[in-house]
């Protein structure tokens, strides 16, 4: 119940922006909000409160053992001296895209929410592009597309 | 579980006493017992002693992390600069890679939870942020490649230099600059850049154009590529261009830094994602403790004396600059 409360909260907040004037600010008229910094606000807002929660859950299942991770922690902090490259090599754990194969365990689950917090500002600006061009605005939607291309050229580079 | 730990956060922030000053004592103190224990525990040797509780890395990290961001809001710094030389310098368990990856997150984890507010309160303007965090994160990806490419000695020996540098930066630039009249150049007029903000110091709205535009775009190029190449927010050198060379009021600087340090942050997060250098032992106890010391700090920040943890966190950043140093330089 408090699950689908949370969640019916979330979605009211992707739709109800979390703008607007501040009780302590007059509101002139001279300043109507944009609606590219709403988009943008509202997807950053519902997106990092849902990414602090999935990572904070999917720690607790975690290290908590409820899911066992791939590779033991034990192993981890052996090994966590080592340069990441050499990390991933002795120790198999994900690098890449390859936690998507992993989503049971503990430390995949964990990984995936930290890649989700990453993300929130690629759907942010996504958000933001779908206003721009009914807006019309092709200068900074091109912008924004060129930003989210530079996301996506780092999230596949090797 | 954020709100049950923020809730304890701010009971706990009520109840401390008026001189918040014995809170910070106390943080510091807490801090310093950490550290001790875990070098004492661990020695100089890397890796875990066999028999030793797993739950001790996170949990220290946790403790460390929210002593730091109730130092760091303080002080007016981000986390991640004091977070990756002061860890790399004293722990020397834990990888470079990893330090610097859990860096990039607390910079964008901060940035993420700060940005709508101030998107609200009409600071960061969209017009300006969009192509100049462009810049920064394509410079990001080169500063991440770079970083994870070269050889952990002569990246702590410039990352030392850096952190001196920011120490210098401290202590030089005392008051905030505010910017001189000016004419906005060609390319903000091309992009119709015009910023409002409300100014609750003097109530009333105040209207900026940028100006220098072309010279901050490639000055943020270098920024991006300095944050991603040592795991750094850059918040420190994001706010003196936008002010000092663009001619951004300072309250907007420092709300469009903000923004900055998610674009940039996030793009050389992918990179250190792809290499393997974001490891969830590490970066969720560091970010979960980043942000409840944040909120924390908040609440101490007008009960504390800002100049003593200025000096505090300036003294922490040169000890950790000149220890990155002298390990970059093998001594």
């Amino acid at each position: 119940m408090t699950g689908a409360r949370w969640l019916a909260a979330l979605l009211r907040a992707v739709r109800e922006p979390p703008l607007g004037h501040s009780p302590s600010e007059p509101d002139t008229g001279q300043l109507p909000d944009n609606p590219a910094e709403q988009a943008f606000a509202r997807w950053t807002w519902a997106g990092a409160r849902l990414a602090f929660f999935w990572i904070g859950g999917a720690f607790a299942l975690y290290v908590s053992g409820v899911l066992p991770p791939g590779q033991p922690i034990a192993e981890v902090e052996r090994q966590f001296h080592l340069p990441a490259g050499r990390f991933v090599a002795e120790t198999g754990a994900p690098r890449g895209w390859s936690w998507l194969q992993h989503l049971g365990q503990g430390d995949a689950l964990s990984l995936a929410g930290l890649v989700f917090t990453v993300a929130v500002l690629a759907l942010a600006y996504l958000a933001t592009l779908r206003v721009l061009l009914r807006q019309r605005d092709w200068l900074y939607a091109a912008l924004v597309a060129a930003q989210i291309g530079v996301f996506v050229w780092a999230a596949l580079a090797p | 579980m954020m709100r049950l730990a923020s809730s304890c956060a701010a009971r706990l922030a009520r109840r401390l006493p008026p001189r918040g000053a014995l809170g910070v004592a106390a943080a510091a103190l807490l801090g310093a017992a950490l550290l001790g224990w875990a070098r004492l525990a661990y020695g100089a040797a890397p890796g875990l002693p066999e028999g030793y509780p797993w739950w001790v890395w996170p949990l220290g990290l946790f403790l460390f992390t929210a002593f730091l961001g109730v130092l760091t809001v303080v002080a007016g710094l981000g986390g991640a600069v004091v977070f990756v030389p002061f860890v790399s310098g004293f722990v020397p368990e834990l990888h470079l890679d990893f330090i610097r990856g859990a860096g990039l997150m607390i910079a964008l984890a901060g940035a993420l939870a700060a940005g709508p507010a101030l998107l609200r309160k009409h600071l960061v303007n969209l017009r300006l942020a969009i192509p100049v965090a462009l810049s920064a994160s394509v410079g990001s990806i080169f500063g991440a490649q770079w970083g994870l490419a070269l050889p952990a000695r002569e990246v702590e020996l410039a990352l030392g230099a850096t952190i001196l540098a920011v120490a210098a930066l401290m202590v030089l630039i005392r008051a905030p600059l505010a910017p001189q009249p000016h004419r906005p150049d060609r390319l903000a007029l091309l992009l119709r850049i015009r910023g409002h903000y409300w100014d609750d110091a003097t109530r009333t709205w105040s209207t900026w154009q940028p100006k220098g535009l072309l010279p901050g775009l490639i000055l943020f190029s270098g920024v991006g590529a300095i944050g991603g190449l040592f795991g750094l927010g850059a918040g420190w050198a994001n706010i003196p261009v936008l002010n000092l060379v663009m001619g951004v009021p300072l309250k907007s600087a420092v709300a469009t830094s903000y923004f900055l340090l998610a674009a940039s942050g996030s793009t050389a997060a992918w990179v250190y994602l792809n290499h393997g250098a974001l490891l969830p032992l590490i970066v969720i106890p560091a970010v979960l403790g980043i942000m409840l010391g944040a909120r924390l700090g908040a609440r101490l920040l007008l009960r504390t004396p800002a100049h003593l943890v200025r000096w505090l966190v300036v003294a922490a950043l040169v000890l950790s600059g000149v220890r990155a140093v002298a390990r970059g330089l093998g001594l």
